[in-house]
């Protein structure tokens, strides 16, 4: 982008100009080296100076240059910047540009109005191109970073459409605050909160033991469109993101939307319609005999062998998650622009289907980005994206009412007949408190959200000497959406009499904003002669968000009525929580000896209305270095060792610095008091710090064939907030504080090769592999369960020397009969290890992306629920088989063993989560080439590709459960890997068409 | 010279945003000031404020009473909690080991008393700079406050007996204050109950907040001292100081013979805000069952009939076990889910009289008061046979039934006597009668 406004500069200058000496004109046109095809918009300019051109739609382009010899130097994104030396003589020229298929070039960003070439780059900064976007249809935009960048874990949490899954940057960064990625786009911090629907009020899964939700809410950043994005630039951890202070502690994700580029307007429509296929089912055990079946659930005042006798058994998890119907997404945008006024505009129709009846995922957006040049140094850039979005989430997760669907399986025998009658009555189910058709059938759990996403950002060119560039760079940027939750469940539902009061209906309103503003100052400086370059860049940065929710619960329905007022019971709960932030920061980049050596350094002071103190200011500082060495071998084009060190904070979560009173009352008066939902707050809470050191180097080999890149890196997160028990008699049950220490230690390897590149093949493959480890350096409070339900169903327990993600639970008892707790798993993999191809045979494209996670631990609850219900498919001893010892059983033994050793062993429990998935796969053919000239509509086509694709088509897993991607509880810092009766995955298939005009 | 103005517009809002002012309050909760460490109210608070915070003194010290009567009841076998979901209310409550780390069972009755007096010292300590309410209202709600610490030590000491409890109870946050012995935990209730009577005295003609209507008749500080006195009695007497505890009496709600029912309570509703009364169970079904033994115990009326308070306190429907212990019996003491729970009654000031009188060996004066009750509560005959051999033990008889389920008496009185090992026990070998709650294992690891 600067390289850009450079250039117009330069333009200005050559337009207003007295011609300083004789000119000549050249023209030319820049081509693709491998397949000879024009590469219009290539930028030409001559070699030392910032005088150029835009080659137009042809890859033509004429350019006034000096009498003499000249070098002329051609650049564009995705190509390695190529020189042509022109003759005195000779006024005509082709450049001929290498496709950088290895991303050796370009500018990533280095702090908040900076940017760094990326050959100098002293940070592995992940960095994913529009081209590794979208290759194949997702629920939302997370699943398309699944393994493209080392040291980045995306995992989903169910597989409901709609979305919610987390992604972690560099292992586990905090045990109670806030732990997503901060998602700046188009300089918007955008939200990423999760808001729970209400379903709560159904499923009462806070009744036993966790007193913490789980709805299986959706993360906001699902509204994004992947279509829009240009590429999303992943800064991973503290040595890179310091910049970003105090909002950077789980990472920072630079999202950049797509832009117009100037020349004829463009533009392209892409189709897609395909289905989803429920992708895993768990069975459930065959019953051979009436005694069999009430041997196992009662006689049940004769339903047991009533249901048994009338023959015929059902597939449950085939009549609820069988639905296959056809979805589809239709992208179009059109882009084009002047030299002074560009435009991106881009539109989006999506309707995904769910598996289940009645769920779903549909969403509309709308975007338009406009850059305008005023003058020669005023330019704006405007940024601006409407969502709408519904989803049908259905019920999923954990319950304690027996209405959550694979709540209800594992008690429901396959032989239970639970579809209605003819009259389209229901029965009830004599196995559990509900029947899922009927629930299925009945209930609404709709989530439909309105976004607006916009920025303006304004830049101005005070000084461009050349040697001196001085610019001035504002913006301003607001996220606002409004999220509703209508859960409707009717007086009719079998479970709904259960409290006395049938029918339920939950209205959660949620509406977020977050606005930010910066100003920031960027001073670029090269003396006569090059010996150095320096970039000096500094601002200021202010940003607020405001959620206020709003949660109504009515009980008691008048039967057909869904609003919240037609009801007798209501409850009403409302939660507003607001931060305020604001940081100063400046950096300072000295590239030296030719380019080669790169030092930075820089500081960040923030301070945040959440901080104890609200006045004071944190400071992160950070530095790096990078020096590249050229040709050491002749395998060996060019070697980069690169250090970088950095901190980040994490800001307490709103009110803990408060400590607030519980306000009830009684006999109608209201009071003020202390009881055990009060946590002292601490006046003086301060924001976690993340130190971090990452080494690596940056390998170019093989003709520039093949990257290497290799990272370490140690982290350590200081000052965690914690809650320490007080002594009760203090009057406070427990209090926040600043304390203990956590570290992870990574390493961090990617290789790119391109085996075969010539004029027909393309063959691009990639490898990424990743892998962290994580351990409690020191804990001032007692080990601590972080998260579960009891150590017999396995727990994540936080415990000084341990990993972080260590899972414990019960191993036999000791002479008290006290459960001896030890640790049986740990959630973090040993490593994820992805394998991507991408194929290009003339027209033909096959592209495809293999993701392993190897290890990584999860507590199977869902299994252990059919075990309980006598129901899971593996229940049952062989003729002649025997249970294993207690200390034997494990998750592979018959359900019997695992059921029968519950409670004093619960390592049955815990699996290991390793698996392969096929993650993507599409294979797409082009027959814009056949098209010839005359292409459609009169208008030449530049591309037109039909294809075929794939997502999740392949697990291969040891795990038991439906998927080893799961999280009960949502987003966790710890505690992610816990299976309670998820919504079940799916494999989808597309037919894609995309055309280019 | 174009780039100054320039910059110097840039600086501005530079150097504004560093100095800006980023406070943002608690939207969701009134909060405490606790940057002393003590936890204060917001400087010179209101008077609705400082009304809020009275009454959160009763809310704060009802929210626990009605499980202590639960438990105390379970451990001096008044009642059983046969709730399948928690086997510790028989696998602790009956039988070893009493685990001081189980904060519903052996470390319970603990925090909750400590959170109400915290609760209290949030008021006592606004009260001096408050500049909203007259000096004798802050008298009033000096005495109000300090009654209801003395109340909540009350039941941290009965519970915890011969372990003490912490005295030292206004100082900051996480201070580890020494556990006191049982004496000085006593004495310090009784200074409490005094100084309370002083403010009260001084206190004027009116509360500045609504005493609620379970204390209807004790919403004055002149009427709120007769139940100050009440309390005091009922201390002196645990301490013994029998001359002391008739003295309070006299300044009590004491009235002979009749309105046995009048006494301040704890209210409790269905409304939103307010808690029900969490030890009324549908009698039918109820988990909480009265003690097998019971029925026995009563003492039959002329006509055969049994002692009317065991007739009209106990409900029996279809038994419930659990781990082998089982009850047909459940209470009809309270209900509904809206029933006031009473904090102390004539009925027991009456009793608390004739204690005090055996304990100067005035068995004469004694046996009034508890003929009094056998013939006018319990439909039973009088006594003319009571002398200082039996007299004690027909005082315990009357206490068990006209105050069963209502305050753990049984446990604690049964202890004060030595007489614990006189309680049932249902399995031989395996369970037992606690004497005393332990210290949490919260409280005690610190030190």
């Amino acid at each position: 982008m600067q390289r850009r406004l450079l250039i117009f500069a330069g333009l200005a200058l050559v337009l207003w100009a007295p011609t300083l000496s004789a000119q000549r004109q050249v023209s030319g046109r820049v081509v693709v080296e491998r397949t000879g095809e024009p590469l219009g918009g290539a930028e030409v300019y001559i070699e030392g100076t910032q005088l150029g051109v835009l080659a137009d739609g042809n890859g033509d382009f004429v350019i006034s240059v000096p009498e003499g010899p000249v070098e002329l130097r051609a650049n564009f994104l995705g190509y390695k910047s190529e020189s042509e030396t022109v003759p005195a003589d000779q006024n005509t020229v082709t450049i001929a540009m290498e496709e950088d298929v290895l991303q050796l070039e370009g500018v990533i960003v280095s702090g908040i109005a900076a940017t760094v070439q990326r050959r100098n780059a002293a940070n592995a900064v992940g960095v994913v191109p529009d081209t590794l976007i979208n290759r194949v249809a997702a629920q939302t935009v997370e699943n398309q970073l699944q393994g493209k960048v080392p040291g980045l874990v995306v995992s989903t949490n169910s597989g409901a459409p709609g979305g919610g899954a987390q992604v972690q940057l560099r292992g586990v960064t905090s045990i109670n605050a806030d732990v997503d990625p901060l998602y700046v786009v188009d300089g918007v911090l955008m939200s990423n909160q999760a808001i729970q629907s209400g379903a709560d009020a159904i499923t009462d899964a806070t009744g036993g033991g966790s007193g913490d939700p789980q709805d299986n809410p959706v993360n906001r950043i699902a509204d994004l469109n992947p279509a829009d994005i240009e590429r999303v630039e992943i800064l991973k951890g503290p040595s890179a993101a310091a910049i970003y202070g105090g909002k950077a502690a789980g990472g920072v994700i630079v999202i950049t939307t797509k832009r117009g580029n100037e020349g004829k307007p463009r533009f392209n429509v892409s189709g897609r319609l395909g289905s989803s296929y429920d992708a895993e089912k768990l069975g459930t055990r065959s019953f051979e005999t009436v005694e069999e079946a009430i041997a196992q659930f009662g006689p049940n005042n004769g339903a047991t062998a009533a249901a048994f006798n009338s023959g015929g058994t059902h597939d449950y998890e085939d009549i609820l998650y069988g639905q296959n119907d056809l979805s589809f997404e239709t992208s179009a945008n059109l882009s084009g622009g002047t030299e002074a006024t560009r435009y991106y505009a881009a539109g989006l129709i999506k309707s995904d289907e769910g598996i289940m009846q009645g769920t779903g995922y549909d969403k509309q957006s709308l975007r338009l980005n406009l850059d305008q040049r005023v003058g020669s140094s005023l330019g704006f850039n405007v940024s601006s994206n409407l969502i709408h979005s519904k989803a049908g989430r259905a019920l999923s997760n954990n319950d304690n009412t027996g209405t959550s669907f694979y709540m209800v399986l594992p008690f429901t025998p396959n032989f239970a007949d639970l579809e209605p009658d003819a009259a389209g009555n229901y029965p009830d189910n004599p196995f559990e408190r509900s029947n899922p058709v009927q629930t299925r059938d009945l209930l609404t759990n709709d989530e439909e959200v309105f976004r607006f996403i916009g920025s303006l950002r304004g830049t101005y060119d005070l000084i461009a000497s050349g040697r001196h560039n001085l610019q001035i760079i504002g913006d301003v940027g607001a996220d606002f959406f409004s999220q509703d939750d209508k859960l409707v469940f009717p007086p009719d539902l079998e479970f709904e009499p259960q409290d006395g009061l049938p029918g339920t209906s939950v209205l959660t309103e949620g509406d977020n904003t977050n606005f930010n503003t910066s100003g920031n100052l960027a001073w670029t400086y090269s003396p006569e002669g090059g010996a150095f370059g320096s970039t000096f860049t500094s601002g200021l940065q202010y940003s607020e968000s405001d959620l206020d929710l709003t949660r109504t619960t009515t009980r008691d329905l008048i039967p057909g009525q869904g609003n919240v007022d037609q009801g007798s019971s209501v409850d009403v709960d409302q939660d507003r929580q607001r931060i305020e932030e604001l940081g100063i920061y400046g950096q300072e980049e000295l590239l030296l000896l030719q380019e080669r050596l790169l030092l930075t350094a820089g500081l960040r002071a923030d301070r945040s209305s959440a901080n104890g103190d609200d006045d004071k200011f944190f400071v992160y500082p950070k530095a790096s270095a990078s020096y590249r060495f050229h040709d050491l071998a002749s395998w060996l084009s060019e070697f980069k060792l690169r250090g970088a060190f950095g901190q980040t904070g994490n800001r307490p979560l709103f009110g803990q610095k408060f400590t607030p009173e519980s306000s009830d009352n009684i006999d109608g008066e209201t009071g003020t008091s202390i009881d055990e939902d009060v946590i002292a707050g601490d006046p003086q809470i301060e924001p976690e710090r993340q130190s971090e050191v990452e080494l690596g180097f940056d390998a170019t080999m093989l003709n520039e064939r093949a990257t290497l890149e290799f990272s370490v890196y140690q982290k350590t997160v200081t000052d965690l907030l914690l809650e320490r028990t007080l002594p009760p008699s203090s009057g406070f049950d427990t209090q926040i504080f600043n304390g203990g220490e956590l570290r992870n230690r990574g390493v961090e390897v990617a290789l790119s090769l391109t085996p075969l590149l010539s004029k027909r093949v393309n063959w691009l493959f990639r490898t990424i592999f990743y892998h962290n480890e994580s351990e409690i350096t020191d804990l001032p409070v007692p080990a601590f369960e972080a998260r579960g339900f009891a150590t017999s169903l396995g727990s994540f327990r936080i415990e000084e020397g341990e990993s972080a993600t260590q899972i414990v639970g019960n191993a036999g008892v000791d002479a008290d009969g006290i459960p001896i707790v030890v640790k049986l798993g740990d959630a973090a993999p040993d490593f994820t290890w992805s394998f991507t191809n991408d194929l290009t045979f003339d027209n033909v494209n096959l592209y495809f992306l293999l993701d392993w996670k190897k290890g990584g631990d999860i507590i199977n609850l869902t299994n252990f629920l059919y075990d309980a219900g006598g129901n899971s498919a593996d229940y049952e001893l062989a003729d002649g088989e025997s249970c294993p010892a207690p200390e034997d059983v494990d998750s592979d033994s018959p359900g019997v063993c695992r059921l029968g050793v519950f409670g004093t062993w619960t390592r049955p429990l815990v699996e290991s989560g390793s698996f392969l998935k096929l993650r993507e796969l599409s294979l797409s053919y082009d027959i814009a080439p056949a098209l010839g000239q005359n292409g459609f509509f009169g208008q030449q086509v530049s591309y037109l590709r039909v294809g075929v694709s794939g997502r999740n088509l392949l697990t291969s897993t040891p795990y038991n459960g439906l998927d080893p991607e799961v999280s009960n509880f949502g987003n966790q810092p710890i505690g992610r890997n816990i299976d309670v009766a998820p919504f079940p995955p799916s494999r989808s298939f597309w037919l894609t068409v995309d055309v280019g005009f | 010279m174009r780039i100054r103005p320039l910059l110097l517009l840039f600086a501005l809002p530079l150097l504004a945003g560093c100095k800006g002012d980023l406070f943002v309050p608690d939207f969701n909760n009134p909060t405490l000031d606790c940057t002393s460490g003590l936890c204060e109210l917001p400087a010179d608070p209101s008077r609705s404020q400082l009304a809020a915070a009275a009454t959160g003194i009763l809310i704060a010290s009802r929210l626990d009473y009605g499980d202590y009567i639960r438990d105390v009841g379970i451990l001096g076998r008044e009642a059983y909690d046969l709730d399948g979901s928690d086997p510790r209310f028989v696998s602790e409550m009956l039988q070893a080991v009493f685990d001081p780390g189980s904060r519903a069972f052996g470390g319970d009755h603990w925090l909750e008393q400590y959170e109400a007096i915290r609760t209290g010292y949030i008021l006592l300590n606004a009260l001096d700079a408050a500049t909203s309410i007259t000096d004798a209202e802050k008298e009033a709600l000096r005495g109000f406050a300090q009654t209801f610490e003395a109340w909540n030590l009350l039941l941290v000491i009965n519970t915890h007996d011969t372990n003490g409890a912490v005295i030292d109870l206004n100082q900051p946050v996480g201070f580890l204050a020494p556990i006191e012995s049982k004496d000085v935990v006593f004495q310090r209730i009784s200074d409490l109950l005094d100084e309370a009577q002083g403010h009260l005295q001084a206190g004027g003609s009116a509360f500045p907040f609504d005493l609620t209507s379970g204390f209807a008749g004790f919403d004055t500080p002149t009427t709120f001292l007769t139940f100050n006195r009440a309390l005091k009695a009922r201390v002196e007497v645990y301490r013994g100081n029998f001359a002391s505890a008739l003295s309070a009496l006299g300044q009590s709600f004491i009235v002979d013979c009749g309105s046995f029912n009048t006494g301040p309570a704890f209210t409790h509703s269905t409304s939103a805000g307010d808690i029900v009364n969490g030890i009324f169970e549908d009698p039918a079904t109820a988990d909480i069952r009265a003690h097998p033994s019971l029925p026995d115990l009563a003492q039959l009326q002329a006509n055969g009939s049994p002692d009317l308070r065991a007739q009209s306190k106990l409900f029996r429907t279809d038994p419930k076990t659990l781990q082998d212990h089982t009850s047909d019996l459940t209470f009809l003491v309270y209900s509904g889910p809206g029933s006031p729970i009473p904090i102390i009654r004539n009925e027991e000031l009456i009793l608390l009289r004739a204690e005090a009188n055996i304990g100067l060996g005035n068995v004469g004066a004694a046996a009034t008061d508890i003929n009094c009750i056998r013939t006018q509560v319990g439909g039973l005959a009088a006594r003319a046979d009571l002398s200082a051999a039996n007299a004690l033990d027909e005082l315990l008889y009357n206490k068990l039934f006209s105050l069963l389920f209502e305050g753990g008496h049984r446990w604690v009185d049964m202890r004060r006597y030595g007489k614990l090992g006189e309680l049932p026990i249902d399995i031989p070998g395996l369970d037992v009668v606690h004497d005393v709650y332990p210290i949490p294992r919260d409280e005690v690891l610190p030190r």
